[in-house]
């Protein structure tokens, strides 16, 4: 047992604090505020141990609350990091319903915390950055001013500049982006390929605020023709002009005289997703494209193709006297002797569609907004309530979380619940698309056949479906289509098409149950 | 609660191995190897889950120290914990490494018995840990007062009375029939940390100071010691500074052992050091040095009519004409494939290193007030006009012996009731570069 004392005081602070009956006995109850009063006398691990210990006293009133709370009052400004975090987090959960007095809490333990985010142990600085990651998520102020503690050290580790980069997106406000900016651009031409990634995904994320200032940098980099760093360029572009099409002047500019050869797939699907977008303002648009297409049999990436698939398309219908002939070439390629499905089915969508008319494909492609000003930009994000975060504070969870989030250029952050298919499983046999729908799937899992004619007439399934209950309700904040791609992933679902009239969104999802059932989600 | 604790070496091989609550088996160092090795370098590696068990580990003297935990307990804590267990063997075995952790196993193994008991931390003191410990440590290079091969830090050039070679303070601490016959000797180091960031106009873009006065005690027993710091010490950004020696940091927060009621007035600690290394006093300054940093570079770069980059360094040092540096390293990482170097002394060397992809120039020696010059050409494949970008920011790395950023000054120290015997009392400050770098 740790040593608070003799084994009597340990038997006694154990039984007054998990026994509900002796909560209510006033006695017992001022017995273990003078053992709180003992505090001191423990070491850093006694400490740490009646402070978790503590977790599970409630207290009967708002007095007792108080007294707990002004005699717990040094510990959080502790500089014994244990002691601190465990004080705060009991304070968190005594005062759940209390949210000034949270606060207020968060406020003092700011010292200690940037003092163990600077101390010697890089493990420590990286729990400590960890939880002040979470702290953030509710007062976004509150570092403030502090924001030059968050700049890297040249000797850290990447998880810890990638961690501070994080932190340091956050902190962003008008009196330091240019500070910020310039620091970060410092961190774009690291030795560490994956560093300077996240310095460049970071800009990008400043940049839904502080576009101009971002731009120029972005563009500047593009100039260094290093393949990690423009491959990273691309990407946050696109990200970017996703968010704020006002950005797209700037970014045709930088696309005007390229000549690079990427060899990294993210940024070329990045570049072509790009030049679909904007080609008929790039000059040199087709040419590029066309050099891609001359060489798309040695092209190893399914996911290149189906961009590049897309941009030429996008391309043909703004310039379509120029990129006409690289169009068929290319249709006739990913038909005949494509072997990934997925591409040849794109293809063979395209052709289609071509062929319902030029109108037809203006509308599939182009249909609405091409980006949605909408999604609000990062600075814009309101916080969470403490209570959110309250209970993983002071527990490994923050640590195992950025572990896995780190590697994660995307900051957005969807929060999907399980989506539960068994409500649907009705109408699993009487299954097809709805007839408005031009996409025809090539379904070669053999179980399955497609009736021409359906078996439900479309008034018949609107009502059935109307019947049916919510199964689950699943409420995302779309940053990207990588975002997307990544959600729909994780509920295990994959989007046939989609468009969208006016604000809503419809997207057509399929998804394989664990029956091997087939379901169509609308 | 820990459920285990071991050490590995880098290599992978079992150091040690203890199992305190029998919650999971012994595949559990394997199986960390494993995902230690498997990870890429950006992943961060302290906290790594495995079905229901946490591996937390450090890594210090080329060592994996891991704890396992099987319910979430808190982070903190057991960094904390593994951090003390390292400290904790330091002060027993005298230096961390491979070899010395091999040697003293047994007394490893009596240390985390007494330490933790079925995964509960009881105590990390040496003052209470000595009566229970009985094991010897074996010292892998056995000591000896003469020894100057490793003169580094507080080098000894002067003459042998007056300076300990730095081993003087790595010896193990509990030595009761070592050679030397323990000496009683207490060391007060006030070490100071210096993290800056200077941007490519010049401009001081960002300097921090984390300082931290630790106390080393080789004394079998001392009840009260009394350490004076400077007589114009002031916290918190509130006051105007003044003119002089005032000294200001912006926080400062003491061990709780430290009794502060005679700080107020005359700005004495009073502590009653336990045997072993303890942390007395730790402080923060930020943003407002009371020197200026104390190096300063001019670097101007160009190309040639060869196809070469030329990089001119001149680094200018603003200390005191009286002070010289022992060491300095300056990284500047590039992306260049060969060096040739014209350096303004012949003691100095610089060398291309293509693992960091750095240009390293070393100078051993760096008077006060001096001001040292290099002229670098290098060759670059497909050189472009961006590539002057590419040269990164010159990061410097250097020891200031003798020398506090802040003027923090130990006044005095003054050990109470008068020990038996000889005793010697040694107050060393230093400097260290943080993250020191200048950006082109």
């Amino acid at each position: 047992m740790p040593y608070l004392g003799d084994e009597h005081t340990v038997r006694e602070l154990r039984r007054a604090l998990s026994n509900p009956n002796v909560q209510a006995d006033h006695l017992r109850y001022r017995n273990t505020i003078h053992r709180v009063i003992r505090l001191k006398l423990c070491d850093v691990w006694g400490q740490s141990e009646v402070l978790a210990v503590l977790q599970r006293y409630r207290p009967r009133s708002e007095d007792e609350l108080f007294d707990i709370l002004s005699l717990l009052d040094p510990a959080l400004l502790s500089h014994h990091a244990p002691v601190m975090a465990a004080t705060l987090r009991l304070f968190l959960s005594l005062c759940s319903t209390l949210p000034a007095v949270c606060m207020s809490a968060l406020e003092r333990v700011r010292g200690p915390l940037l003092a163990a985010a600077g101390s010697t142990s890089r493990e420590l600085r990286y729990a400590a950055l960890c939880h002040i990651q979470l702290l953030l998520r509710s007062e976004p102020g509150l570092m403030g001013e502090h924001y030059k503690r968050f700049f890297c050290g040249y000797a850290e580790p990447p998880y810890i500049k990638q961690n501070k980069m994080q932190v340091l997106v956050e902190l962003v406000n008008d009196d330091n982006v240019a500070m910020v900016l310039d620091e970060l651009r410092g961190y774009c031409t690291d030795v560490n390929t994956e560093t300077s990634q996240t310095a460049i995904n970071a800009i990008g994320s400043i940049g839904r605020s502080y576009t101009d200032r971002c731009l120029a940098i972005l563009t500047g980099l593009l100039g260094l023709k290093q393949e990690h760093i423009t491959s990273a360029v691309l990407q946050t572009l696109r990200d970017l002009v996703w968010v704020c099409p006002q950005c797209g002047d700037a970014v045709c500019s930088a696309l005007e005289g390229w000549e690079d050869n990427l060899q990294d797939s993210q940024g070329r699907g990045a570049l072509l997703w790009l030049l679909g977008v904007y080609g008929d303002r790039v000059t040199g648009a087709p040419y590029l494209l066309e050099d891609c297409i001359d060489g798309v049999r040695s092209e190893v990436s399914a996911e290149v193709k189906t961009e590049l698939l897309t941009a030429t398309l996008r391309l043909f219908l703004s310039r379509p006297a120029e990129t006409q002939d690289m169009m068929g070439r290319l249709l006739v390629y990913c038909i005949e002797e494509e072997v990934d499905m997925c591409v040849r089915d794109q293809a063979l969508l395209y052709y289609r569609l071509l062929h319902c008319g030029i109108e037809e494909v203006r509308q599939v492609l182009q249909g609405g907004r091409r980006s949605d000003p909408s999604l609000g930009p990062l600075i814009g994000r309101p916080p969470e309530p403490i209570s959110q975060w309250a209970s993983s504070f002071n527990t490994l969870e923050p640590l195992t979380l950025g572990a896995s989030t780190v590697g994660n250029s995307d900051p957005a952050t969807p929060k999907p619940s399980t989506l539960t298919p068994n409500t649907l499983t009705s109408n699993a046999e009487a299954m097809t698309p709805t007839p408005g729908d031009p996409h025809l799937p090539d379904c070669s899992s053999g179980a399955l056949s497609l009736s021409v004619s359906p078996a439900l007439t479309p008034e018949e399934f609107e009502r059935l479906w109307l019947q049916l209950e919510k199964g689950a309700c699943l409420e995302v904040c779309v940053y990207s289509n990588l975002a997307k791609n990544r959600i729909l992933s994780t509920i295990n679902c994959q989007c046939f098409s989609m468009t969208h009239r006016g604000n809503s969104w419809l997207l057509v999802l399929f998804s394989l149950g664990v029956c091997d059932n087939f379901f169509v989600i609308f | 609660m820990i459920s285990q604790v071991f050490i590995l070496s880098s290599k992978g091989d079992h150091l040690i191995y203890k199992d305190f609550r029998g919650e999971a088996g012994k595949d559990a160092v394997n199986k960390f190897y494993e995902m230690v090795t498997a990870l890429t370098g950006g992943q961060p590696p302290v906290v790594m889950k495995h079905k229901e068990l946490h591996f937390v580990h450090i890594r210090q003297g080329g060592l994996y120290w891991v704890a396992t935990t099987k319910a979430d307990a808190s982070p903190f804590t057991i960094i904390e914990f593994l951090n003390r267990l390292t400290a904790l063997v330091k002060d027993y075995c005298g230096c961390l490494s491979e070899k010395s952790v091999q040697m003293n196993f047994a007394l490893i193994y009596e240390l985390l018995d007494e330490v933790v008991d079925f995964g509960y931390i009881q105590t990390t003191s040496t003052d209470i840990l000595k009566n229970f410990i009985q094991t010897e440590a074996v010292s892998s290079k056995p000591f000896s007062l003469f020894d100057l091969s490793n003169v580094g830090l507080f080098g000894a050039d002067t003459q042998q009375n007056k300076v300990a070679p730095s081993a003087a303070a790595t010896r193990p601490i509990v030595s009761s029939q070592g050679e030397q016959g323990g000496k009683n000797e207490i060391f007060v180091d006030v070490i100071e940390r210096m993290s800056v960031v200077i941007g490519a106009n010049g401009v001081l873009m960002k300097a921090d100071i984390e300082g931290e006065i630790r106390v080393k005690c080789y004394m079998p027993s001392c009840s009260e010691m009394r350490i004076g710091l400077n007589e114009e010490f002031s916290i918190g950004k509130s006051q105007l500074s003044g003119y002089g020696a005032a000294v200001r940091v912006d926080e400062c927060s003491f061990h709780q052992a430290v009794r502060l009621d005679e700080f107020d007035t005359y700005r004495i600690l009073k502590v009653c050091p336990s045997q072993g290394e303890q942390t007395v006093m730790q402080y923060q300054l930020c943003d407002d040095l009371p020197t200026a940093p104390p190096f300063r570079l001019f670097p101007s770069i160009e190309r040639d009519s060869g196809g070469r980059l030329l990089m001119y360094l001149k680094l200018r040092c603003d200390l005191p004409p009286k002070r010289s540096l022992p060491l300095l390293s300056l990284f500047s990482p590039s992306l260049f494939s060969s060096l040739s170097q014209e350096l303004s002394s012949p003691d100095q060397s610089a060398e291309l290193q293509p693992k960091n992809k750095a240009v390293h120039w070393e100078i051993p020696r760096f008077p006060g007030g001096a001001q040292l010059s290099a002229l670098f050409k290098l060759e670059v494949s497909g050189l472009s006009a961006a590539s002057l970008q590419e040269v990164g920011p010159v990061s410097l790395s250097f020891e200031l012996p003798k020398y506090t950023s802040t003027g923090l000054q130990i006044r005095f120290l003054r050990l109470s009731p008068i020990q038996p015997g000889p005793s010697q009392r040694w107050v060393r400050y230093v400097t260290h570069s943080d993250s020191y770098t200048i950006r082109i």
